[in-house]
């Protein structure tokens, strides 16, 4: 390609990592259902990171998300032969995810009304106290501030190691081209309520 | 995307994987979720699960009415179960297959021995005492082997 702008050979050059890494997957994906046990695990370290985030952006209890993550892998060695693009393997258990967490909010939901409320990651008090940094409190204490849309981007944005934003809006059923403003929106507000707790008159009026 | 939101997004990060790491069994856990790789049996399709069914109906409200139901099909056979939850984490399933058989009905579960009831005459069979999370059953019918997909219960 002849250009010299610096950008779009950046962003060439990420497609490129990102098309080699989807073939990879692929391989792994045809590895595991020829029956592949290393395959396989290297699957799961790909990717139960994003699948445990899904469970937990939806604010499910330690015990109903464990169960989400198995039933997901569950689910995909039950699929493995028959998934139409297995290098979207990544996306397709963020999906898996996503409606099996929704199914136990649902469905969990009977026993709310005579427990405590369950605990997350997003009890942002409880984790505040575990962290040592002040930097890291203010900016804990500021997510639990944000809106649900942007605690549940973030979360799942930021699990490990770092998914596409191909497996991030199947995550969250939103459109991959609105994933990268949302994302710019959700960290300005992040930095915003974190930097905020001096609180600026026109800060305040925003908040209010 | 500027530099701030990446450090911002990397600091994010790195509380997270500090406060809400993936539980290390639960790896394991997904590990070991490939020793069910091999099945002999048919595969049932889910038709219908009454949990999405309040969701298309906009009904997101925590604590349906009811227990939760689920219909699956397979060429030969129907099974429509329904999930009690009959405490905080236990469960008890009623199913009944169609057309009505006499089936033995075995619910599957990771790191388990199956644990295996008759359907009656009627078709209807119920599992009691059962821990929350995913099983699958495993129907034999005449000689033929229909599974249903995982299912967290």
């Amino acid at each position: 390609m002849r250009t010299s702008h610096p950008q779009l050979v950046w962003v060439n050059r990420e497609r490129l990592v990102r098309s080699r890494d989807m073939s990879e997957v692929a391989a792994l994906v045809g590895a595991a259902a020829a029956g592949d046990q290393a395959a396989w695990n290297g699957l799961v370290d790909r990717y139960n990171g994003l699948v445990w985030s899904v469970a937990r952006s939806h604010r499910l209890s330690a015990a109903d998300a464990s169960d989400v993550v198995q039933t997901t892998w569950l689910r995909l060695v039950e699929h493995l032969g028959r998934l139409q693009n297995p290098e979207r393997v990544g996306a397709w258990l963020a999906t898996t995810a996503r409606r099996e967490s929704l199914r136990a909010l649902r469905h969990s939901g009977r026993q709310v009304l005579t427990e405590e409320l369950p605990e997350t990651a997003t009890d942002t008090h409880l984790g505040a106290a575990l962290l040592t940094a002040e930097r890291d409190q203010a900016l804990w204490q500021a997510f639990g501030g944000l809106s649900e849309r942007c605690q549940m981007l973030l979360r799942i944005l930021v699990s490990d190691p770092p998914p596409s934003y191909d497996e991030i809006a199947s995550a969250l059923e939103m459109p991959i081209g609105s994933i990268g403003p949302t994302r710019g929106r959700c960290l300005e507000r992040l930095r915003g309520l974190a930097e905020g707790e001096g609180v600026t008159a026109t800060d305040r009026r925003e908040l209010e | 995307m500027t530099d701030k939101d990446a450090v911002t997004e990397a600091e994010l990060r790195a509380i997270v994987s500090h406060l809400d790491p993936v539980p290390p069994r639960l790896d394991a856990a997904a590990r070991g979720a490939f020793t069910w790789r091999t099945v002999d049996a048919e595969l049932a399709e889910l038709m219908r699960d009454s949990a999405d069914a309040e969701e298309e109906a906009g009904a997101l409200v925590r604590g349906g009415r009811g227990p939760r139901q689920l219909s699956f099909e397979s060429p030969r056979l129907g099974i429509e179960l329904e999930i009690v939850a009959t405490g905080p984490r236990s469960r008890r399933l009623e199913g009944q297959l169609l057309p009505p058989a006499t089936a033995l009905v075995t619910v599957e579960r990771p790191g388990e021995d199956g644990l295996s009831v008759q359907a009656d005459e009627l078709g209807r069979f119920v599992l009691d005492g059962l821990r929350a999370g995913a099983v699958r059953l495993h129907v034999v019918l005449r000689g033929a082997q229909i599974a249903i997909p995982w299912t967290t219960i």
